[in-house]
């Protein structure tokens, strides 16, 4: 599901007050959010870290995470030339990466 | 394509409401993860006006939802989701894990929404079922086209959802052209957002959709598709998917992409019509108002379906009218008196109380319902079942005429206003007991007259079986979540039985509570982290719905609309069976009936067939004078097993303590011993009084009618409606109303201040008023109705007068019917004691069933086939009707049964006397003396011999003879262990009498001693376990009660908390016992142990072989500190204090029943 040749572990600053993003900085560069393409929700798969620490830890509080994210594809750009980005929500932690963009 | 979805203000109307139209609940069995009533709390909370159900193959969920609705004030919508195949074809894909046969099928699904009632929709799931296999409903067109009181929902699991997501609008324009010609303006569309990346649930999916309908011309619909309360619910979805399909979790298997099918609140969906429309280049409002105006077109109103009253015509009952039936009613009362009173005085009595009751039978229009159960019982009675009613009827004069009931409610002071009262709407409820082993003999007569054939499921059926809806429990859930996660079958097996029968969610709070799992092995075994995870989502589980079974016992009778009210489907057993359970037929206003199987019934039913088989006597159990001193005389002496209702160890204690000399004794000793006595400790004051130790207490002379009987001490149900009416001055139905409301927490306090208020006001003075108030509190809502112990108290004595003047055909008939809570081998050591020699089972004598046998001029007991291990009903029938047999080639010819059965059969002795086998046993074969071994190895020749004979016929081998071998027979230690193998029931010597040099020698005190001790004393006792039960006892905390037999009778240990930490494992997985206790006396007879440890007794008399007696006094002395868990205690409204594990199923299981392990009930 995530996009070739992008940095999925790169994490973004994202400013996003009702849940929808509107700038986000990447790369040392701030970008402006010019409209929402799509927006899309994934989650499942708990199960398969069953066997994992992360697991352990969780479980152990009775509370599955099923790792919960939201996506939205967005046209943005810092100025000037306006492409397309996949930024996605980890839910559990609030954390915000780039998915795929260009 | 390039969908904008934002960029724009979003229409947001926070004030105006969302109506959900595709939800689904539990009742969409192992689909939807919550309850009707949560979506409805919530769809309240959200203020929402109306909610719909849209559960999967039928509604069963439907009364409880609209028993929600209508406690929230929403207003409901019911429709249902069903697999659709035009012409009923379906796809079948077989699963790779289970060659399943359940994998949900591929065919589209679509919604149905009734419209203005509920009726076209239950007879068209009737229709489907009634069609198809069990299990998986496919919707025709046929039955589609048949009725028009709903709506189609194609949503995005129908065929048009599935074209356009192919982007294939041609192929879906044909498709919908097809819904139209079948169902023309009554089809809507629906659009579902789900935030997918792609596809039909994606936002551009949805926007497909609602174009779609608007090129069309068709009304559109914006769902969530809901099987879910709330988001954090979807790992519980995903577990349900994977038990549904029978596979562990993958990708591949569960459902969802993502958590979005939940009960979104309006905002979040009005957000989702803006997103939607925006893509679809349409308007939001449109679409917004066209689900709400779609939603307030299928509301129905709840009260058309819940609290009417729908009884049989008076046709079907043998009247033309109503005004008939009531002549009809009066005259077979009548008719009654003269049947069951002798005399003119009691005739005149009863007619006087016959008219009481008749007018308010009259009032309430209850003919045809009095008349449906007399009809019932006359069933039959017309085919020799024995038949008696149970509950709060036998209160009823008219059922005492009617035949309905067995005992005289005048003579025991029953009361008809604890049944039936003007005051009171629902229908009275009448139960009635009959023969276990005939009990579908009277469904199929009630079937063929209340629904004959063709009626079901299209015609006026007035009868169905009920539901019961099978829900989650710790097990279950156990084992579903275990299986989902791809944990070993070993494994799951492991922990789902380490665990009693409790609540799921109750799972976690047992394993740090319960002794027997606090040890750390699962945890060792399974892995913590692992342990934790899976038992957490069981928990989860608890309570939702797994699937639809019948009800044991319960029927609904009704008006011909049944099947309009109802929808039905055809159970396992084969009968209609309506798919809401019986607390839902209520509520509708259906006449539900119980019909019972008592085992006892049969047992008894059976004694008197034997009786007149065998010694050519007729016995009329039902016209038995009711003051045998004899059988009395037994009951006192506690030697009650086999007895119904007294046989239980704490029953025996009671009738020890208490010997009953009456038959209305015996009515209040089945009360006594019921968790609300116990809690109120009525026991105590009443054996003091009754003993002349202390004073009856009367309360006030106005009261000492009522409570004379019971010496003061309030015991029944009756005496209370009576207290109330006669303190405060109001009728008996008015009474039994406040009666009522002491069950009920909020109804306490009210009636307390009505009841003072009252009291004071009539004169009674304060000290009077206070005691009674405390009475009545203590009092709660557990006392125990009379008439229910009346028709219990019957039984006991007709049970009690067989085994007393009967005992073999007696004991035959328990053997045959097991109906009581012990083993078969305690009844077998009974009738020993009662000196009835017994038979081993002959192939040329034994039956099917346990037959008496003349035998040295005295009755003896032949062991029946049917006990055999392994032997089929067919075999054991092919066996009687072949009989006599010459030898064991002849037997194996004729009967064809399996050769492990056939050795079987010889290893415990079936063969002998055909063979004339006589030596003891362990003696040494002398040349020419045949032994059981020898014919055993001659089974397996003639065995051989008959296969090479059929196959090779040509070969034409000389059959083989029985050679005496020499060799020694077997011991009889080997002869016991054969037998309860076989058997399981140790029918050469107790079980116990191997170890007897040993416990000897320990000191062991024989059970028949035990009376003996005195009080105080520490003594050991051993046994083989024949019963552990953990009933509601007062301190609330579990206690376990413990029942050996060792040959000379049953012994009593009760288990505390102190005892139970370190030995609770011991005690509930082993069968042979040895407990050391401190001696405890009860009464004259009564005597039991508090136990202080007990321990297996095979691996002590192994360490007494090894290293003596002096290693196992040391071994037993040395005892681990007892760690104490905290357990909770469950206080109930009234105050009654109660273990959370009493009355539950405790742990460890038998291959055999060799001792009962109890669901714990009191009785």
């Amino acid at each position: 599901m995530s996009g070739q040749g992008v940095e999925r572990g790169f994490l973004l600053d994202v400013v996003a007050p009702a849940g929808e993003p509107l700038f986000f900085t990447w790369r040392g560069r701030a970008y402006r959010v010019h409209s929402v393409l799509s927006r899309w929700c994934e989650s499942g798969g708990w199960w398969q870290r069953a066997s994992t620490e992360e697991l352990v830890h969780e479980s152990a509080i009775g509370e599955i995470n099923d790792g919960a994210r939201t996506s939205w594809r967005v046209e943005a750009a810092p100025e000037g030339a306006l492409a397309v980005y996949d930024l996605e929500r980890d839910e559990s932690s609030g954390l915000w990466r780039i998915t795929h963009h260009g | 394509m390039k969908v904008r979805v934002s960029g724009g203000l979003l229409i947001m109307a926070k004030e105006e409401s969302f109506i959900h139209l595709n939800v689904v609940s539990g009742y969409s069995f192992q689909y939807g993860t919550a309850m009707p009533h949560q979506l409805v709390e919530r769809a309240g909370e959200f203020h929402m006006s109306a909610l719909a159900l849209t559960d999967r193959d039928g509604f069963a969920g439907g009364v409880r939802f609209l028993q929600a609705c209508a406690r929230e004030g929403i207003a409901p919508i019911v429709g249902s989701n069903f697999a659709y195949s035009a012409d009923g074809v379906r796809e079948r894909r077989k699963s790779p894990a289970h060659g399943g046969v359940r994998v949900d099928s591929a065919l589209p699904r679509i919604t149905l929404l009734a419209r203005n009632s509920w009726k076209g929709l239950a007879r068209l799931v009737s229709a489907i079922h009634a069609q198809q296999e069990r299990g998986a409903p496919i919707l025709t067109r046929n039955i589609l086209q048949e009725g028009s009181d709903f709506s189609i929902l194609l949503g995005t699991d129908s065929n048009v959802a599935h074209a356009l997501s192919r982007r294939r609008p041609d192929l879906a324009a044909e498709y919908l052209r097809e819904w139209r010609e079948i169902a023309g303006e009554r089809i809507v569309i629906e659009c579902v957002s789900h935030f997918h990346r792609e596809g039909i649930q994606s936002v551009e999916g949805a926007a497909r959709m609602f174009k779609f309908a608007r090129e069309h011309q068709i009304k559109a619909v914006l769902t969530n598709q809901v099987r879910m309360l709330n988001k954090e619910d979807a790992p519980v979805a995903d577990v349900l998917d994977a038990a549904r399909k029978l596979v562990p979790l993958h990708r591949r298997h569960v459902e969802r992409s993502n958590s979005e099918a939940y009960l979104k609140s309006p905002a979040e969906m009005y957000r989702i019509a803006n997103e939607v429309a925006r893509a679809a280049g349409e308007s939001a409002r449109d679409l917004l108002h066209g689900t709400i105006a779609c939603g307030e077109a299928h509301v129905l109103n709840p009260h058309d379906y819940l609290g009417g009253i729908y009884l049989p015509e008076p046709e079907v009952v043998g009247g033309l009218s109503h005004g008939e039936l009531i002549e009809i009613l009066t005259q077979r009362c009548e008719a009654g008196l003269s049947w069951r009173y002798q005399s003119e005085a009691l005739r005149l009595r009863g007619l006087y109380r016959l008219q009481e009751e008749l007018s308010v039978i009259k009032s309430l229009g209850y003919e045809s319902y009095f008349l449906t159960v007399a009809d019932i019982a006359t069933m039959a009675r017309e085919r020799g079942i024995r038949v008696a009613a149970r509950g709060s009827g036998a209160g009823s004069l008219v059922c005492y005429l009617l035949g309905i009931s067995g005992v005289d409610p005048i003579d025991h002071g029953l009361l008809m206003e604890r049944f039936c009262s003007p005051l009171r709407r629902d229908l009275p409820d009448i139960d009635i007991d009959v023969e276990s082993a005939r009990r579908l003999e009277i469904y199929d007569a009630l079937f063929a007259r209340y629904a004959p054939t063709g009626t079901w499921p299209a015609g006026p059926a007035r009868t169905a079986a009920v539901s019961m809806v099978e829900t989650y429990r710790a097990r279950h859930a156990i084992r579903d979540v275990g299986a989902a996660l791809g944990v070993p079958p070993a494994d799951i097996g492991m922990v789902a039985k380490s665990f009693p029968h409790i609540r799921a969610r109750s799972i976690k709070n047992a394993l740090a509570e319960l002794p027997e799992l606090r040890n750390g092995s699962l945890q060792n075994s399974i892995g913590e982290a692992k342990l934790t995870m899976w038992l957490s989502l069981a928990e989860k589980l608890d309570g939702l719905p797994r699937h639809l079974a019948l009800h044991p016992c319960a029927v609904v009778l009704s008006d011909a609309s049944l099947l309009d009210r109802a929808p039905t489907e055809l159970s396992a057993q084969g009968y209609p069976m309506v798919a809401f359970d019986k607390d839902d037929v209520e509520a509708m206003g259906l006449l539900k009936l119980d019909i019972l199987g008592v085992r006892m019934q049969s047992a008894m039913a059976y004694a008197i067939q034997e009786i007149k088989r065998e010694q050519k006597e007729d016995v009329d159990l039902d016209s038995l004078a009711l003051d045998d001193k004899e059988t009395f005389d037994l009951i006192k002496s506690t030697k009650t097993l086999g007895i119904f209702q007294v046989e239980s160890p704490g029953q025996r204690e009671l009738v020890g303590k208490f010997g009953p000399s009456s038959f209305n004794d015996l009515m209040i000793d089945i009360s006594l011993f019921r968790p609300g006595p116990v809690k109120s400790d009525m026991i105590t004051p009443f054996l003091k009084a009754r003993h002349g130790w202390s004073e009856a207490k009367m309360i006030h002379p106005d009261l000492t009618e009522v409570l004379y009987e019971t010496e003061g001490v309030v015991v029944f149900h009756e005496q209370v409606i009576r207290i109330i009416s006669i303190i405060a001055g109001v009728s008996l139905a008015q009474a039994d109303e406040y009666r009522r409301a002491l069950g009920r927490r909020d109804g306490l306090t009210e009636f307390g201040e009505w009841f003072i208020a009252r009291a004071h006001e009539r004169g009674y003075s304060p000290e009077v008023v206070n005691e009674l108030w405390e009475v009545l509190c203590a009092f709660g809502s557990f006392g125990f109705c009379k008439a229910h112990a009346a028709a219990f108290a019957l039984t006991t004595y007709q049970s009690a007068w067989l085994k007393q003047h009967y005992p073999a055909p007696f004991i035959a008939g328990l053997l045959t019917h097991d109906p009581g809570m012990y083993p078969k081998r305690l009844i077998l050591d009974e009738a020993r004691q009662l000196g009835v020699a017994l038979l081993p089972v002959e192939v040329n004598h034994s039956d099917i069933t346990y037959r008496v046998e003349e035998s040295d001029g005295r009755l003896a007991l032949r062991m029946s086939l049917c006990d055999v291990h392994g032997m089929s009903e067919h075999e054991a029938a092919t066996i009687v009707a072949s009989r006599p047999f010459l030898d064991i080639g002849d037997f194996m010819k004729r009967t064809r049964v399996s050769q492990p059965t056939a050795e079987k059969l010889v290893t415990i002795g079936a063969f002998d006397s055909l063979y004339g086998i006589t030596s003891q046993p362990g003696q040494i074969g002398r040349r020419r003396t045949l032994t059981r071994r020898d014919l055993f190895l001659y089974v397996s020749d003639v065995s051989k011999w008959g296969n090479s004979h059929v196959d090779q016929m040509a070969l034409d081998l000389p059959a083989p003879q029985v050679v005496m071998s020499g060799l020694p027979d077997i011991t009889l230690a080997e002869r016991v262990r054969d037998e309860l193998e076989i058997l399981g029931m140790d029918l050469s010597c107790h079980v116990l009498d191997f170890y007897q040099s040993f416990l000897n020698e320990l000191g062991v005190v024989p059970s028949s001693d035990l009376v003996k001790q005195r009080s105080g004393a520490l003594v050991f006792v051993a046994g083989v376990k024949v019963a552990s039960q953990t009933p509601p006892v007062r301190s609330g905390k579990r206690v376990v009660f413990l029942t050996l037999d060792d040959g000379t009778g049953c012994s009593d240990s009760t288990f505390f908390d102190d005892a139970q930490e370190n030995y609770s494992y011991t005690l509930f997985h082993s069968w042979l016992l040895l407990t050391q206790g401190v001696v405890r006396r009860t009464g004259e007879r009564g005597v039991s142990l508090r136990a202080t440890g007990c321990w297996e007794i095979t691996a002590l008399y192994q360490l007494w072989l090894a290293e003596g007696i002096d290693a196992v006094r040391e071994y037993v002395a040395d005892r681990p500190a007892a760690k104490r868990a905290s357990q909770r205690t469950l206080i109930h409204p009234t105050g009654y204090r109660q273990s959370p594990y009493a009355d539950i199923k405790p742990t460890g299981e038998s291959l055999r029943k060799l001792w009962h392990t109890s669901p714990g009930s009191v009785g």
